[in-house]
């Protein structure tokens, strides 16, 4: 599958969906403030960065691959999740979890990967959702 | 959650939360619907595409969604997103076909089958 898409567009594609998978981290530590206090609305505005910036790049990087590729890559952001939520805030992660995870990444990956129609792809046709997964 | 006695041990003190963030899922699921429906009519005008009653209420019910999101992560932890971010996989799908009429491929339904098998192993 990866020939279909240039080295340099496949990077570009996991390199979007690593800064996506950042909004959770920072709607994490947004959810941690004090609501509407400066540090909460910092860490918001980021949040809303990210999902702006993921927007624009995802569009960008659909121009070089088929949409059904793209979206069999997409659900990678949920490890991503995994791996900040371990990394960022020491949380405790079990094989099962780990074993869980990788089934869900399986079972997104066969659904979305036959051809792509219906609302998954929202008003633009090009599945730009607004969450990261 | 279908584990439910395990479940309980894993995610205990947590439900109201992770409720809160299942339900900014379902939400935003709903919102993405509402978009398509709107996308499926034809518009006089480009801005007419965006500036509807229905696509604006969409982009509200997201914008609600980022806060539920954060307030259910306050106290759940990140590592499960990969069991409940995903519900969105399954919950688009199913709104589809109530809303839209859509059909649900049999591709599809393997995936969800395949996705509810790894929730029951993350949640025991």
């Amino acid at each position: 599958m990866v020939s279909e898409v240039s080295l340099k567009w496949f990077i570009a594609l996991h390199l979007s969906l690593l800064l996506n998978s950042l909004a959770g981290t920072a709607s994490k530590i947004a959810g941690r403030q004090k609501f509407l206090s400066f540090k909460f609305m910092l860490c918001y505005m980021v949040v809303l960065l990210i999902t702006f910036l993921f927007a624009l790049a995802w569009q960008q990087v659909l121009k070089h691959m088929s949409l059904t590729f793209a979206f069999t890559n997409k659900p990678i952001t949920i490890i991503w999740g995994l791996i900040w939520g371990v990394m960022v805030f020491h949380e405790h992660v079990t094989i099962k979890m780990i074993i869980g995870s990788a089934v869900i990444l399986l079972g997104i990956m066969i659904g979305v990967s036959g051809p792509a129609k219906g609302a998954d792809e929202n008003a633009d046709g090009r599945g730009n959702d607004v969450r990261g997964t | 959650m279908r584990t439910q006695t395990e479940g309980e041990t894993m995610f205990a003190g947590l439900e109201k939360y992770i409720a809160v963030w299942i339900v900014s899922v379902l939400i935003s699921s709903i919102a993405q619907c509402m978009l398509k429906v709107e996308a499926n009519k034809s518009h006089e005008t480009r801005l007419k595409e965006y500036l509807n009653p229905m696509v604006i209420s969409a982009y509200a019910i997201f914008f609600l969604s980022t806060f539920l999101t954060m307030y259910a992560l306050k106290y759940v932890p990140l590592t499960y997103s990969p069991v409940i971010e995903p519900l969105s996989y399954i919950f688009v799908p199913v709104i589809g076909v109530l809303m839209l009429r859509e059909k649900i491929s049999k591709r599809r339904l393997a995936g969800m089958a395949v996705m509810l098998v790894g929730i029951v192993i993350f949640s025991m």
